[in-house]
């Protein structure tokens, strides 16, 4: 039996934030629960305590939260990350994948499943579902997801794909500098560079492929 | 896009007999039709789509090709006639829309005039009854996905503006921001339910107690349910009410249901949810329920029938009509029944049906562990360490305990020190190779190779896998070694 671990809870949806404490204060292997909004505050929650467990919800205003997951594992190597979501993507996947997300799981999923998936990756295992964990291939540089569809997406760089995630969010250059610390300039590039790759010129048409491609949803 | 889609929902779905086509501005060729255009027209599809949209239809007031063009919405149909394969003439009323984010394209929509007959058929009126159906449900099935997409990129756009206003407005135009932020969410809400409706999505089913998915889904009404509405709940809660079921999909449900309870009661009253099980338990197949019963306005005998049926409102102009039409669509994917139940004035009971299962929840398929329990524990020595983790989550859930180490030293502590117990050890190449380790003969071992083994046949209790490997093929490994 694991210790009570201390959860960070970062999702933009008030009431599903206060249904998910009260569920968790009566919860007696969860020991401490916080719940912020979004994912700067959440970088911040952790800078201030490091959590032992945190639920991430995938499409919250403002930072992407991969983005978030990977400064999080930065500023704090052992905190167990847990991917919250509405959607099963493969993009969303393998993005969760790739920040090495200690575990992935619907918003549809019953709260008892929740509570073993905090259970296990506090336990230092990964908390995925059988037919996500079923399609897992392991390399030894990493970890990425069988037969995975087609998509132009893969055509971007890891980076490309963040701008256009903002991009596809509604957010002006200098806000994407900022949010990313680089320079507008360097936005500038990486926005040519993936409107040349994709083929589009068009911001609205650029969050219409985002969307469509899984790489954001609506509210 | 609230004007453009009532007006595509009304023209499409309100009326029964309806023709379809998408047309090309540039070439006025249709590029996209529905059967009863060309059952009206009296041409083949490759006909149809090779002739000039000009040539069968034009208005009787004004020039068609120039409204075509002229890319805007119009909220009155237009009198047009329609030039049918027999040389007769249709009187039909057209109502052209801008495709959304297509600005080649237009979308025709046309309907016949109430006077006149359509052509070939001596009972109009019996066809069109028959026809209404298949034609509304055709029409949904094959446009509602791609406007609900539409509608969707376009919310997402409209609301991620609107995040920026309400960071940007000034105090005394935050409240005009609210409402727009409502309204839109509102309409993001409604191209969903129409992306729902056009790919239901198979039930994701699992032992579940009913109990717990009425009480979540209360916790959400109430907070939309005013002070005058007393919900209370009845039949079985002492009991588990245990079905195979999709959980969030009957939250939905019962979300649905409540909602219309809710706008049943403008002036308050009393939500009952009741649950029984057993339902005809002697007959073998015992069926459990879920009433929502409201103290409402209750339904007019003539409008039960239709409740169901897509875009079909009775809220005077609130709702859009999917509520239940996505009720009765999860419901039928349980197996599972809906009954109505109503008087004008007394209220309603809808009641969802769902076959039940009869034992208490059944714990999750155990994995069959192929060693035997005195020797549980699986080795591993692997990097890095994510993929470590990975894999000890399959051991684990192969009902292993699985213990890592990170450095030769640590695996040959833990070997000597879990002897006994040992059932697999799990090595990287680099831990033979680069450390020189040495697995001892007595270890059922899985090596995991950077490529494929070359040389002479693996001795008894080795295997190799090599990377990149899929998790099924190494549990099948760990699964020869230890049978």
């Amino acid at each position: 039996m694991l210790s009570p671990v201390s959860v960070l809870l970062v999702d933009d949806h008030t009431l599903l934030r206060e249904t998910l404490i009260e569920w968790f204060q009566r919860e007696p292997r969860v020991r401490k629960i916080r719940a912020v909004a979004n994912a700067d505050e959440a970088l911040q929650a952790c800078t201030e305590q490091c959590p032992d467990v945190v639920l991430l919800d995938i499409d919250m205003p403002g930072r992407n939260c991969f983005e978030a997951a990977k400064e999080m594992r930065r500023r704090c190597p052992h905190i167990r990350i847990i991917i919250v979501s509405s959607f099963c993507h493969d993009s969303f996947i393998q993005q969760a994948l790739d920040v090495q997300a200690a575990g992935y799981i619907t918003k549809g999923d019953p709260p008892h499943a929740l509570m073993e998936a905090i259970e296990k990756v506090a336990g230092g295992l990964v908390y995925f579902s059988p037919e996500i964990q079923a399609r897992l291939v392991l390399d030894e540089n990493g970890v990425s997801l069988a037969d995975p569809p087609k998509t132009r997406l893969s055509v971007l760089t890891q980076r490309e794909r963040e701008i256009l995630y903002y991009v596809a969010q509604g957010h002006s250059k200098k806000e994407i500098s900022r949010t990313l610390h680089i320079s507008v300039k360097t936005v500038d590039r990486h926005t040519a560079n993936l409107m040349r790759k994709l083929g589009i010129h068009d911001r609205v048409e650029l969050a219409r492929f985002a969307i469509r491609e899984g790489l954001t949803t609506v509210y | 896009m609230a004007e453009f889609s009532e007006e595509l929902a009304r023209a499409l779905f309100e009326d029964g007999a309806t023709a379809l086509a998408i047309v090309d501005l540039g070439t006025l060729v249709p590029l996209e039709t529905n059967p009863t255009l060309l059952r009206w027209t009296g041409l083949s599809q490759q006909q149809l789509l090779n002739t000039s949209i000009d040539q069968f239809l034009e208005l009787d007031d004004g020039d068609f090709v120039e409204q075509l063009r002229s890319k805007r919405t119009h909220s009155c149909p237009f009198q047009g006639t329609l030039q049918l394969a027999d040389g007769g003439q249709q009187s039909v009323e057209v109502v052209i829309l801008p495709a959304p984010q297509k600005a080649s394209l237009a979308i025709l929509i046309l309907r016949q005039s109430s006077q006149l007959r359509e052509p070939g058929t001596n009972d109009p009126q019996h066809e069109e009854a028959e026809q209404a159906i298949v034609q509304r449900l055709e029409a949904v099935g094959r446009l509602s996905s791609g406007v609900a997409h539409e509608l969707n990129n376009l919310m997402t756009i409209a609301l991620g503006c609107i995040d920026q206003l309400e960071h940007t407005v000034p105090e005394e135009a935050f409240k005009a921001v609210d409402v727009l932020k409502q309204v839109v969410t509102q309409g993001a809400t409604l191209a969903r339910s129409l992306l729902r409706f056009g790919h239901p999505i198979p039930p994701k089913r699992r032992r579940i107690d009913l109990r717990d998915v009425v009480q979540q889904g209360l916790r959400v009404l109430r907070e939309t349910f005013g002070q005058n509405i007393q919900v209370t709940l009845t039949g079985e809660w002492k009991q588990p009410v245990l079905a195979d079921a999709d959980a969030s999909q009957l939250q939905q449900v019962l979300m649905n249901l409540g909602l219309n309870a809710r706008d049943a009661m403008p002036a308050g009253g009393q939500l009952e949810v009741r649950l029984e099980r057993d339902i005809n338990a002697d007959d073998g197949d015992p069926w459990i329920a879920l009433s929502v019963i409201d103290s409402g306005c209750g339904i007019a005998p003539e409008n039960i029938a239709r409740m169901f049926e897509p875009f079909v409102t009775h809220k005077g102009g609130e709702g859009v009509g999917l509520g239940l039409a996505v009720v009765r669509d999860i419901v039928e994917a349980h197996d599972g029944m809906v009954e109505v139940q109503s008087q004008l004035g007394q209220g309603t009971t809808v009641r969802i049906l769902l076959p039940g299962v009869v034992s208490e929840p059944a714990p999750p398929p155990a994995v069959q562990p192929p060693f035997i329990p005195e020797k549980n524990v699986a080795l591993l020595a692997q990097s890095p360490q994510y993929n470590r983790e990975i894999v000890a989550s399959t051991l684990e859930a192969m009902g292993m305990r699985a213990i890592c180490a990170s450095d030769s030293a640590e695996l040959a502590t833990c070997l000597e020190a879990h002897q006994d117990k040992l059932a697999v050890l799990v090595i990287d190449w680099t831990f033979l190779e680069v450390e020189g380790f040495k697995v001892p003969d007595d270890v059922p071992a899985l090596l995991l190779s950077r490529e494929p083994a070359a040389g002479p046949p693996l001795e008894q209790g080795r295997r190799v896998l090599n990377h990149p490997f899929r998790l099924a093929d190494f549990r099948r490994c760990i699964e020869e070694l230890l049978s």
